[in-house]
């Protein structure tokens, strides 16, 4: 094994001599930075006349939701929302309106702000039901039937993606396990970080390409191969060494671009939501998941690391079996592209969109780890985000020996 | 010690590259000679195992090529040296000398005194891809005797190298000679005439000669003429027997031929060479 460690080094090397890792990296670093800094950059206009920076609007939500009197999405929280907005809000948007604004439209939009970003996130949450169920309009929204429509908007997807019985009865019995009212707070770092996640691993996993295209054709390609395969471990603990090396790769970015991401979001929004659960967030509104923003953030980071492994391991393959780097390069920016597509085409087609949907990019999206269709075994339902990573680590063991008996039988000609 | 080719062939589509080559090499100095084409490469490739014969088989002391105990005690230079261009020297026989299996503390012992060996001693930390074609061929040499192999096996090793680093080389090489097997294939004739201590020329996949300098000249001895003719007269046996070499000179035109019987008036018979024979196989 320590020889295969110290291989894995040399590997390491290879990879971070050439510029295009270093070019590569670069622009999935420019990405995570553009991603998290994009939300603040840049101001906030009224009639033409700057009124904050969008930084100073997370500020104030942030604080504002950190504030919040009532913490559950209640009657009281409902009450009070109707409350604020007959009144202050409405009085304070107003003012921002009123002929005399000109000129402090700053000062007012700010004071109306203060009085409305408490309510922010649940006018998502509301818009979000307005969408799914006919005729309903917000206002008629309290925390009496607030629960009572989303079960009606959860029905109608249920129905719309075509579940089965027991899928819907699963779906029913981990919704009953969410706690009601939901309790509610500052989101934002978790959502942001989420939504982030997507772009960036799928940029990554481009990356990941590029840079582990020539792991084995570059082998090819510059004739080392002839020099390796007639070497003592040219045959077994280089391979070896190789594979751990991409995987390790893959998995180690992941989860640097990943933490960068966390940091980034950790300063700007804050991280303090951790405890809300999913479906007091937009994102995992109509989740049935019994889980909090911390656990679908690891979960949805896990299945990107892996998601990421599988990437990885497949243009290994890809790099055993293909004789050039370009090549490798070409049918593996095919492979993480494709699900993109294929996954709106093959709606509708159950079993289709199970393979689709289980593909490495669709895992990196929460919609699709998380999607309503689950896979039924031995009497149990498993999301997708359960049964797809432990079929990944086989296939991704099955594609490392295939790998490795490629390179092995490999003749230099 | 004893490396046996048993019936070995491999063909390449429609054309035959070995073809049920036996051979049986000791501890010595084996010069491989062939045109272009004739098989060497594929030979050497197979004996290293990274190409698998057709049928027939190669074993040193019992053990298949394909084996790891096989490659533990080779040392091969292909004939297209890959390397890494941003690897120094240093890290490149340090990392062959990792995969080659050898300990960190003696790999870089090992490095530092081949590298000493190979001249590149004061060029050890630059990058490969500021080497010339000779530094990159004289680095080859040098990684394919870092784990000091029993069978060394060098393709085209004096490709690119000025006619003092040739010289350089083939002293080196002379020394390996004890106690290992030594094969190297090259075109150009005088290195195996100085250096092997069995010669084997190749031709369409098959070895045609096998045996000392000494023994296989002797198939050619007495047939090597040389004449000054005409330039009509030149023509003619130029088109009737191998030449050797063709000059013009201020009272015709110089000629050295293979032939059986003395192939003009005035012809004289020489002492063959390594090359007559090379030449005279490869035109035949």
């Amino acid at each position: 094994m320590a020889g295969i460690v110290y291989l894995a080094g040399y590997e390491y090397r290879k990879i971070f001599q050439r510029r295009s890792t270093w070019i590569a990296l670069a622009v999935v670093l420019a990405w995570v930075l553009f991603g998290g800094f994009a939300g603040i950059y840049g101001n906030y206009y009224m009639e033409g006349e700057k009124v904050a920076t969008h930084f100073q609007m997370v500020e104030m939500e942030r604080e504002a939701l950190g504030d919040l009197a009532i913490k559950k999405l209640d009657q009281g929280f409902f009450e009070k929302k109707k409350t604020d907005m007959e009144t202050i809000v409405k009085d304070k948007e107003a003012a921002l309106y009123s002929e005399g604004a000109e000129g402090s439209r700053a000062s007012r939009w700010k004071e109306y702000y203060r009085a409305y970003a408490p309510y922010g996130k649940l006018y998502d949450l509301l818009g979000l039901l307005e969408n799914c169920i006919d005729g309903l309009e917000i206002d008629q929204v309290d925390g009496e039937n607030f629960y009572s429509f989303r079960d009606q908007a959860l029905d109608q997807i249920y129905g719309g993606e075509q579940l089965s019985y027991g899928e819907i009865e699963f779906h029913k019995r981990e919704d009953g396990k969410v706690p009601k009212p939901f309790t509610y707070g500052n989101m934002a770092g978790y959502e942001r970080y989420l939504q982030m996640l997507s772009p960036t691993c799928i940029i990554l996993a481009f990356a990941i390409a590029i840079i582990l295209a020539p792991m084995f054709a570059g082998e090819y390609s510059s004739h080392m191969d002839a020099l390796a395969l007639s070497c003592r471990y040219g045959k077994n603990k280089l391979i070896w060494a190789k594979v751990i090396t991409g995987i390790s790769f893959a998995a180690f970015s992941t989860l640097f671009f990943a933490a960068l991401s966390l940091l980034e979001v950790q300063v700007i929004y804050g991280l303090d939501g951790w405890d809300l659960p999913v479906q007091a967030s937009i994102l995992g509104f109509f989740l049935s998941l019994p889980i909090n923003l911390l656990g679908l953030a690891v979960a949805a980071t896990g299945c990107c690391l892996v998601a990421a492994c599988m990437v990885a391991m497949v243009v290994m393959f890809c790099s055993a079996k293909m004789k050039t780097p370009f090549g490798v390069i070409i049918v593996s920016f095919i492979f993480i592209f494709a699900p993109m597509y294929l996954i709106y085409m093959v709606a509708g087609h159950r079993v289709l969109f199970m393979v689709a949907n289980s593909l490495p990019t669709s895992m990196m999206f929460v919609g699709s780890m998380a999607a309503p269709q689950l896979l039924a075994v031995g009497g149990r339902y498993l999301y997708f985000f359960q049964w797809v990573p432990p079929v990944y680590l086989m296939l991704i063991a099955g594609l490392a020996l295939w790998s490795f008996r490629t390179f092995q039988r490999h003749e230099v000609q | 010690m004893e490396l046996v080719f048993d019936q070995v062939t491999k063909q390449f589509k429609n054309k035959l590259a070995v073809n049920h080559v036996s051979l049986s090499l000791k501890e010595g100095i084996y010069g491989l000679l062939g045109a272009n084409g004739a098989g060497k490469t594929t030979l050497m490739r197979i004996m290293c195992g990274v190409l698998k014969p057709d049928s027939g088989k190669v074993c040193y002391n019992g053990i298949s090529v394909q084996e790891e105990a096989f490659r533990d005690v080779l040392g091969y230079l292909p004939q297209q040296f890959g390397h890494y261009p941003d690897f120094s020297a240093m890290d490149f026989l340090m990392y062959l000398a990792a995969l080659k299996g050898l300990p960190k503390r003696q790999a870089k012992e090992k490095s530092l005194e081949l590298l000493e060996l190979a001249g590149l001693s004061s060029v050890a930390k630059k990058k490969i891809k500021t080497f010339s074609g000779g530094m990159k061929q004289r680095l080859g040499i040098a990684q394919s005797l870092l784990n000091n192999p029993k069978v060394l096996v060098m393709d085209e090793p004096t490709a690119g190298l000025d006619p003092k680093e040739r010289v350089k080389f083939r002293n080196l090489i002379s020394k390996l000679g004890d106690g290992r097997i030594v094969l190297l294939s090259t075109h150009i004739v005088s290195d195996v005439e100085y250096i092997a201590d069995v010669v084997l020329i190749m031709k369409d996949g098959m070895i045609i000669h096998n045996g000392s300098l000494d023994e296989i000249i002797k198939a050619i001895e007495g047939k090597v003429w040389e004449c000054i003719v005409d330039g009509q007269t030149a023509e003619k046996l130029m088109a009737n027997f191998p030449s050797i070499n063709v000059r013009k000179e201020q009272n015709g035109t110089f000629l050295r031929l293979v032939c059986s019987q003395k192939p003009v008036e005035g012809a004289v018979n020489v002492k063959a060479s390594l090359e007559d024979l090379y030449l005279y196989f490869c035109d035949k």
